[in-house]
């Protein structure tokens, strides 16, 4: 028998790019990235609302994808980009899916709201032009508790025209 | 949305559709909720409730838990000599079980530790021993002659001054007894033609806030204050509370305001904050402690069960000739806002209607489950669907149209309430009536009501309903126990822009903005000249917080009281800088002048400038609201300060065959007095009737011998983006006459009718009623084959 | 919240089960984790050590024309299922379940093979792959060995893996392409209430049913498929009364074989009822699916 090759950690070295910038450290192996962003980094916009997967506050993105970070080691981002909603907006300028929600009244408590808008990159990542269908697919996991959800949606739709206006001009 | 037709005048301002202040802020995940913050030095608290409830506790070791490394302090009953009690009924909370756990909830030990993890592994090595005592977990087993007592001295527990006259010490379990009565019900009854009974039980709903609670608190040696960051609602009733757990004065309690993600009511109750801050005297560091979800079921409170017995007698033509009820309240073993809610759902039961014949006999009863409490709507909601679903009855049995019924009753100028206070329309707007008229209109009530209950689905196995439910909303809560009040101070600088100290806490609601808009109203500024004080309970007056629909009517007219308060002070000081009769100033788009001269003006900042350095005194106006409500009096007769009204009306789709029921369409028409904001009012509006859509069929805290079934989200189901349903807003702004710019509470009203209305039309749809909360599929089920079965 | 644990990064599936058996109950496979770790935060699971499977190279989804089998390897994403146009083709119903399995973020992370070897009792994924009557492959330093759904399921949470087994791919054989199949499911809570597939294998003249499969899932510790209710719809004609006759008296079967329990999902009573109303939908859907002339008609109800 061939003698087993193992490497085993306590502690995980992780590179990453974390909202457009490179990032090196060192993580314990049990470390989720929802403590890693909030309580190692002071990145707090993600939040711990339920902390099973289910209501979606703690929504960023790896690799362009939408993951619950409340129960996604920290360490499985080494060599992936992460998007906080700290990231989005650029030069003091709002993102325009961090604008729409703002515009639609699309938040009360604004608890639920970060994920709310990481959840939205996530589907205009994966459809630019979502029906309405769609959208509620891609809310469905993703709770508030405050608004109904009819602003939201609004801010959704909002959102995929201005993205979408912007793609095209940034393609002319 | 639909406007409303009364004639309003014009506001630059008020009445602005504009986003919130605040939002860039949370947007950006830059806004700091209590639970995000950190300060250096942080330790973490973890509790360790009783698993064993009700039992004797024999032994508590905490040795393991002290001796792991990294665990700064761990406390007992024994550590705290006198053990006070709190609770805002009955005084009946301990901070820990020493001999005695009543519920899951109580706690047994706290923990302090350098990081959440070590707090918790801490927490678990605790050996706790008990031996089981027998409990009683339901109303009906706690209201047996030979029940075990949940608190065996109830004869001499403390009760908060406005409860005792309400509080009954010799009927075991049940410990007060509230009474409504109006005319004569008993002689009443046989003058009916119709008469409807049924019992109705309302669930144990939980607020699912989706922020937790939380709080960091320092307590500082030196000075022997105490500051906290709190996730909470109502700052002044939680400092009020800790002052009194810590023995301390109140002005050596410090809350500073942050934002709180989401109340419903369920923010208002000290929960860990008193054990971070005996954890941080103890260890000299500030002490952090978050709620995990399960703790937010069990160890928070939650939405007070009611089971309710009703009964209504009509006329022939549909007036309604009396409505007798009894109200049973499990509030577990810590009767605390839930005898407020008993007194408060007590008034409401009448709805908004001419009853000449009203009794209610409102009686709570503690029982060995966790302590439940308010919750947005204050027990409106619950009373409501009882209520309107025997007007629904009563309207069949008649064979009157739903609409019809109840606008046949409906309150006019002048009804008298069943508390004797008589609405008058210089002191409340009177509009009900027009609430029910707008739905109708707004759903197209006749036409749906024609085409629903034919099948539908592709293979007909659904049926459609549509259903119709009215309620009112007495503002102001602590008009139960006295008179209302606000202060709030609005201050002038000198580079001309103004700042507003106000009490007013932002649960989500979006106040901040809304009172900015008032501000700047009042003020002829541009709402960007507005800026909100940074608040905390040493900076802002007293106030009774974001509950009872009080802020915008109550802070919001001490704000506007205060503002035009600084306007006067401004055209004074003007009028004496411009030589001018104040008669002649005016003041407006920032400047103030005299009218018909526009020359004769002066920049704010040149008067502020002057008023402080020429005349010796900053210009602060200074505006009061004080509360017109009477308190109610041992025979129930009182005075709320205002009404709101809200008529919903649903449609929904019943699938026959899996008892699933979904939504279709929700019209809300609500008389709001005036939308200082009409995107926030909305905003309010609609998220009031997904929560109820989530009373009516989703949500329910199971509870079983004491424990709690469901504490996890993917077991608790809140509404999700797919169950709202098309949501219709109708504003009807008839101006309060009190309120700020004629503006009331629009927070909690909006859900109160929208679970009758749902079951309504759950019963049109399968024309039987499903007669208590949630309406769960298998309910459903249920209910259809009782029916098939005679 | 997580306890301290090891992670171990094996190069083969041969280390990795050398590392399973040596450190035997102290150790789990871990691959997307959204069982595992969710179990392991609420003190449901300890594990001092979790070995990582993930770089095994045991995701990919491709379709041998030869066997006309699916082969899904074991840490294959739920999301990589859901956007396959492969599993879209050759199993459209399996892309269907994966499109509403719990949320878009789950299924971005959680594995396939994670899924099944998880046993949780409410898993849609084994009541499809039941249906298809998919099998799948286990190995070990030991060698492979291949089993089937129904087989490799023993009870709620439990699988017939061996202390140092891994789940490597199931193969998934396409349906043939005049059948018709349909799983439909209910979801109050966030797991379904009730899963019920249907499978409806025309003769070749597509007339009658040739073959008919039955697969219920979350009414007890692991889906089943009921033979009685297959029975009872095999040979009956696709069209007409005869085959409602049949399907009720396959109706019937599937009330006879769920044995669900009281619990937060609702009572049995209720289960049951519930199961066999959703077969019913399933068995009609999965009927006007069924293509009696042309191929292609295998399509899914959501």
């Amino acid at each position: 028998m061939q003698p087993t090759s193992d490497v085993a950690r306590d502690l995980a070295s992780i590179e990453c790019r974390l909202n457009g910038r490179r990032l090196q450290a060192v993580v314990p192996v049990h470390r989720t990235l929802l403590d890693f962003l909030r309580n190692d980094l002071g990145l707090t916009g993600a939040k711990r609302a339920c902390d099973v997967q289910v209501c979606g506050a703690c929504t960023v993105l790896v690799d362009g994808m939408p993951v619950s970070a409340c129960t996604y080691l920290a360490l499985e981002v080494h060599g992936k980009t992460v998007e906080t909603c700290e990231g989005l907006a650029r030069d003091g300028r709002l993102h325009p899916i961090q604008q729409a929600f703002v515009d639609a009244g699309a938040l009360q408590c604004g608890f639920c709201t970060p994920g709310m808008v990481m959840i939205t990159r996530a589907l205009l990542n994966d459809h630019p032009r979502p029906s309405v269908e769609v959208i509620k697919a891609y809310l469905h996991g993703n709770l508030c508790r405050c608004t109904g959800y009819k602003k939201i949606l609004e801010a959704v739709e909002t959102a995929a025209r201005a993205c979408a206006a912007e793609d095209r001009a940034a393609a002319t | 949305m639909a406007e409303a037709t009364h004639p309003l005048p014009e506001y630059a301002v008020l009445g602005a559709r504009i986003p919130r202040i605040d939002a860039a802020a949370f947007v950006t995940g830059q806004a700091r909720f209590a639970t995000d913050l950190s300060v250096p030095g942080m330790l973490h608290c973890q509790l360790r409730y009783s698993e064993q409830a009700p039992a004797r506790i024999t032994g508590i070791d905490v040795s393991a838990a002290r001796q792991l490394p990294g665990v700064e302090a761990v406390l007992t009953a024994a550590d705290v000599p006198g053990m006070p009690r709190t609770g805002m009924g009955f005084v009946a909370r301990s901070l820990f079980a020493r001999e005695t756990a009543r519920t899951v909830a109580d706690v047994v030990a706290a923990v302090a530790a350098i990081d959440e993890a070590t707090a918790r592994r801490a927490v678990e090595l605790i050996d706790v021993t008990y031996e089981d005592l027998p409990g009683a977990f339901s109303l009906d087993d706690a209201r047996r002659q030979d029940a075990p007592l949940v608190h065996p001295e109830t004869a001499s527990l403390p009760v908060v001054p406005w409860l005792q006259r309400w509080t009954v010490r010799d009927q075991g379990n049940v410990v007060t007894h509230f009474r409504v009565r109006k005319g004569d019900t008993a002689a009443a009854r046989p003058r009916a033609a119709v008469v409807v009974q049924d019992r109705f039980r309302t669930q144990r709903m939980e607020h699912f806030s989706m922020e937790p609670h939380g709080a960091v608190v320092n307590y500082d040696a030196a000075t022997d204050r105490v500051t906290l960051w709190s996730s909470t609602g109502k700052p002044f009733r939680t400092i009020t509370q800790l002052a009194e757990l810590l023995q301390l004065p109140t002005n050596r309690v410090t809350a500073v305001y942050v934002p709180a993600g989401g109340d419903f009511g369920g923010k208002g109750e000290v929960t860990i904050e008193p054990y971070c801050a005996l954890l941080s005297k103890k260890t000299g560091r500030p002490v952090k402690g978050v709620y995990s979800r399960e703790e937010e079921f069990f160890a928070a409170t939650c939405k007070t069960p009611f089971d309710i017995d009703m009964a209504l007698g009509a006329e022939r033509d549909g007036a309604l000739v009396f409505i007798d009820a009894g109200l049973w309240l499990d509030t577990g073993a810590y009767n605390s806002m839930s005898a407020m809610v008993s007194v408060y759902a007590s008034v409401l039961v009448e709805g908004p209607y001419n009853v000449s014949n009203v009794s209610v006999d409102a009686r709570c009863v503690f029982t060995h489950n966790v302590m439940s409490g308010s919750f947005r709507g204050f027990g409106s909601p619950q009373v409501a669907f009882a209520r309107e679903s025997l007007i629904d009855e009563a309207a069949k049995a008649l064979s009157l149209d739903p609409v019809e019924i109840r606008l046949r009753n409906g309150w006019r100028p002048g009804a008298v309430t069943c508390t004797g206070q008589v609405l008058s329309p210089d002191r409340h707007s009177v509009t009900v009536c027009e609430t029910i008229r707008a739905a109708a209109e707004a759903s197209g009530w006749e036409a749906r009501r024609a085409d629903a209950r034919t099948p539908s689905g592709t293979d007909g196995r659904k049926r459609r309903g549509i259903g119709i439910a009215t309620a009112h909303h007495g503002l102001g809560g602590p008009a139960v126990a006295g008179v209302d009040t606000a202060t709030a101070f609005v201050k002038a600088n000198p580079d001309g822009t103004v700042t507003v100290i106000s009490a007013a806490a932002d649960v989500g609601q979006g106040i901040d903005t809304a009172l900015s808009q008032i501000v700047a109203e009042a003020l002829g500024l541009p709402r960007a000249a507005i800026a909100i004080g940074i608040k905390s309970t040493d900076a802002v007056p007293e106030d009774y917080g974001a509950s009872a629909s009080r802020t915008m009517y109550s802070v919001g007219n001490a704000v506007r009281a205060g503002a035009l308060d600084l306007r006067q002070k401004l055209v004074g000081v003007a009028a004496r800088m411009l030589e001018a009769d104040p008669q002649d100033v005016d003041c407006a788009q920032g400047k103030l002048f005299v009218r018909g001269a526009p020359g004769r003006a002066l920049a704010i900042a040149e008067v502020v400038h002057h008023a402080m350095r020429g005349e010796g005194e900053q210009p602060i106006g200074v505006g009061r609201h004080r509360g017109r409500a009477v308190p109610m009096n041992a025979e129930a007769r009182g005075e709320l300060q205002t009404f709101e009204y809200s008529t919903q009306v649903a449609e929904v789709e019943v699938d026959l065959d899996t008892g699933d029921v979904r939504v279709l369409r929700l019209v809300n028409a609500q008389e709001i007095g005036r939308a200082v904001n009409p995107l926030i009012v909305e905003g309010q509006m609609e998220g009031g009737m997904v929560m109820g859509l989530g009373f009516a069929l989703l949500e329910e805290v199971v509870c079983r011998d004491g424990q709690v079934l469901n504490p996890y989200a993917f077991d608790y189901r809140i509404p999700r983006a797919e169950d709202a349903p098309e949501l219709v807003t109708v504003m009807l702004q008839h101006r309060d006459p009190i309120g700020p710019y004629g503006a009331k509470g629009v927070g909690e009203i909006c859900m109160d009718p929208t679970a009758a209305a749902i079951a309504n039309a759950v019963a049109d749809a399968i024309g039987t009623r499903v007669t208590s909360l949630p309406i769960t599929p298998e309910k459903v089920l249920r209910a259809l084959r009782e029916r098939r079965a005679p | 919240m997580l306890q301290p644990f090891r992670l171990h990064d094996p190069a083969t599936v041969a280390d990795a089960s050398n590392l399973l058996a040596d450190l035997g109950e102290e150790a789990r496979a871990y691959a997307g984790g959204t069982e595992l770790l969710l179990a392991m935060k609420q003190g449901l699971l300890h594990y001092r050590h979790l070995v990582n499977i993930k770089p095994l190279g045991l995701s990919g989804i491709r379709f041998d024309e030869e066997t006309r089998r699916l082969r899904i390897g074991a840490t294959t994403t739920h999301r990589a299922v859901e956007h396959s146009a492969v599993v879209a083709a050759r199993a459209p119903m399996l892309a269907s379940m994966e499109r509403h399995l719990a949320n878009v973020r789950v299924r971005a992370v959680g594995t396939v093979g994670g899924n099944l070897c998880f046993a949780e009792p409410h898993s849609d994924v084994a009541t499809v792959l039941l249906l298809h009557e998919a099998t799948a492959t286990l190995g070990s330093a030991r060698g492979r060995r291949v089993v089937g759904i129904a087989e490799l399921l023993r009870d709620a949470y439990t699988t017939c893996l061996h202390p140092d087994e891994l789940l490597l791919d199931i193969e998934v054989p396409e349906l043939p392409p005049n059948a018709g199949a349909a799983y439909q499911k209910a979801a109050f809570l966030e797991r379904p209430s009730v899963g019920v597939g249907v499978a409806l294998l025309p003769a070749a003249d597509g007339s009658t049913v040739a073959e008919a499969r039955v697969a219920v899932g979350c009414l007890g510790p692991v889906p089943v498929r009921v033979g009685e209710a297959e029975r009872a719809l095999a040979g009956a004609p696709l069209r007409g009364r005869a085959f409602e006759r049949a399907l009720d008296a396959a109706l019937d079967a599937v009330g006879r074989a769920c044995e669900p329990v009281d619990d937060l999902y609702g009572s049995a009573g209720y289960k049951r009822q519930l199961g066999v109303a959703l077969m019913r939908r399933a068995a009609v859907a999965a009927r006007d699916h069924a293509a009696p002339a042309r191929g292609g008609g295998i399509s899914a109800t959501d």
